[in-house]
């Protein structure tokens, strides 16, 4: 009896965590070819950032190499549904916001994809939480939520990037 | 019995001298990750360090000393010497020269890509043949176990085989399954790239491999302590187990769920579907079945120990305690 309440609610704790958390890790199963994903196509240089969609969404595409995450610093609007597309350009890397649902290992091969929203603007800091090579600890990325209305009166290129060009 | 006694004594020696070194491995990396000063503050150290602590705690001192328990246990509960002691002593000498070329590799700076290997990072091919030369080796002492409990079975039918050689035998099953998901990705995908057969590594696919043994290292140091738990601490108590079959059925019931246990490493992974994570995660969750029966079965041991020393009432055996425990001491140490 004991032992049946015991499953119960540790089943239960996981299933009201998972659910009040939204916690929806990456499972896309998603495939991109990782040589060639700079010379054109979803990842290609000029496509990296954050982008609005016709629907007000914002889609955030992201590479991660070692030591950094391209673009450095991306900047999205708050209490928007923003799409985080991630892929890496070498080794596995770890994509970590503290204090939100966002937690998903970046696969070299694999486009991971995670879904939030942004309820307070800040700064939130972004460590490499898997270990990438000897520069692991120094990898660091930001993202930038601002309210939403400031987010639409900045220009193209301060829309989709915040780090110093 | 004296060749038995030196071949887990031998096992024993090899995981305490390279448990002590990985210790303190350990507090200088906790320094290095504190506010406090650390002796030696060098990124390139550090990761080499943490390879180190981890090859010895999680493949090492592991299987040394669930060998070294494995031969321990076949001498003491069959009584009688072991089986094939010739193929144990070339199983410890090919684990053993496997440990000394990973650890010499990681201590050259060459190997920096912690025991959980993380491909596509790379390190020397001389630190995949040193693992795969361990775990590999380890399994002449799983093939061992098997032997002498089916030999023992043979010469004894119709007799139960004692819980603790039954115990130990589903420990060695688990770690072969265990340990095939290391070894088929040493083999197929890490060993081929380190020595240049191949060129590209299929990230994903060595991480899904690993997630077999992954998690399963822990129960491979866990199991001995079970079986001490099931087969020493009742009777040093002064009682008895409560329940052999209860014994049996948790060793059974973790060598199935013990297989796919791993995978809930790789639920943040974007190379596997929900559907699959979500029936994964429920088997995960099994092992807590043969955990709870364990707490019951041992606290119930003791329980009867406690009963016995005169204990009463409803909390009787658990309340006198101290007492309980203090006979516990005394009979532990002339055990």
């Amino acid at each position: 009896m004991i032992m049946a309440a015991m499953l119960v609610l540790m089943m239960a704790v996981i299933v009201i965590t998972g659910v009040a958390g939204a916690l929806h890790p990456s499972s896309n199963v998603e495939v991109v070819e990782p040589l060639t994903l700079l010379l054109g196509g979803e990842f290609a240089e000029s496509n990296l950032g954050t982008a609005i969609e016709p629907d007000g969404s914002a889609t955030v595409r992201l590479i991660g190499e070692q030591y950094d995450f391209v673009p450095h610093c991306v900047r999205v609007p708050a209490e928007t549904p923003v799409k985080f597309r991630l892929t890496s350009a070498d080794v596995v890397h770890g994509f970590l916001l503290p204090d939100t649902n966002v937690n998903t290992m970046v696969v070299p091969g694999f486009v991971a994809e995670v879904r939030t929203s942004f309820v307070q603007p800040g700064e939130y800091e972004m460590p490499c939480h898997e270990f990438c090579g000897l520069g692991h600890h120094a990898m660091w990325t930001r993202v930038s939520v601002v309210p939403k209305d400031q987010f639409a009166g900045r220009g193209p290129l301060e829309r989709t990037r915040c780090a110093k060009q | 019995m004296q060749n038995s006694r030196s071949l887990a004594l031998c096992h024993y020696w090899v995981a305490f001298a390279t448990f002590l070194p990985a210790v303190l491995l350990g507090a200088w990396q906790m320094l290095m990750r504190s506010p406090l000063p650390a002796p030696l503050d060098d990124p390139d150290a550090y990761y080499a360090s943490v390879t180190l602590h981890g090859t010895v705690m999680a493949y090492v001192v592991t299987t040394f000393f669930a060998m070294g328990f494995g031969y321990a246990i076949t001498a003491t509960s069959l009584g009688r010497p072991i089986r094939g002691a010739a193929a144990a002593w070339i199983g410890f000498v090919i684990c053993l020269v496997g440990t000394l070329m990973a650890a010499a590799t990681v201590l050259a700076g060459k190997a920096s890509v912690l025991y959980t290997f993380y491909p596509p990072l790379l390190a020397s091919a001389w630190y995949y043949l040193g693992a795969f030369l361990l775990i590999g080796g380890s399994m002449i002492w799983v093939v061992l176990m098997v032997v002498n409990m089916t030999a023992w079975k043979r010469d004894n039918p119709g007799r139960p085989v004692p819980l603790a050689m039954f115990a130990i035998t589903a420990t060695a099953l688990l770690w072969a399954w265990a340990a095939s998901g290391v070894l088929i990705e040493l083999a197929g995908i890490l060993l081929p790239r380190a020595f240049g057969w191949s060129d590209l590594i299929d990230a994903a696919l060595g991480r899904t491999l690993f997630s077999v043994t992954l998690h399963s290292i822990v129960y491979f140091w866990l199991m001995p302590a079970y079986i001490a738990f099931y087969t020493l601490v009742a009777e040093a108590a002064g009682g008895r187990l409560y329940s052999d079959t209860m014994g049996r059925l948790t060793f059974i019931m973790f060598l199935i769920f013990s297989l796919p246990v791993g995978m809930h490493h790789l639920l943040a992974d974007p190379e596997h579907g929900s559907g699959f994570k979500f029936v994964q995660s429920f088997l995960t969750f099994l092992v807590a079945l043969p955990t709870l029966l364990t707490v019951f079965t041992i606290s119930a041991s003791l329980e009867i120990a406690g009963r016995h020393r005169g204990g009463r009432g409803l909390l009787g055996g658990s309340g006198r305690c101290r007492g309980t425990s203090r006979w516990c001491w005394r009979s532990a140490c002339r055990w």
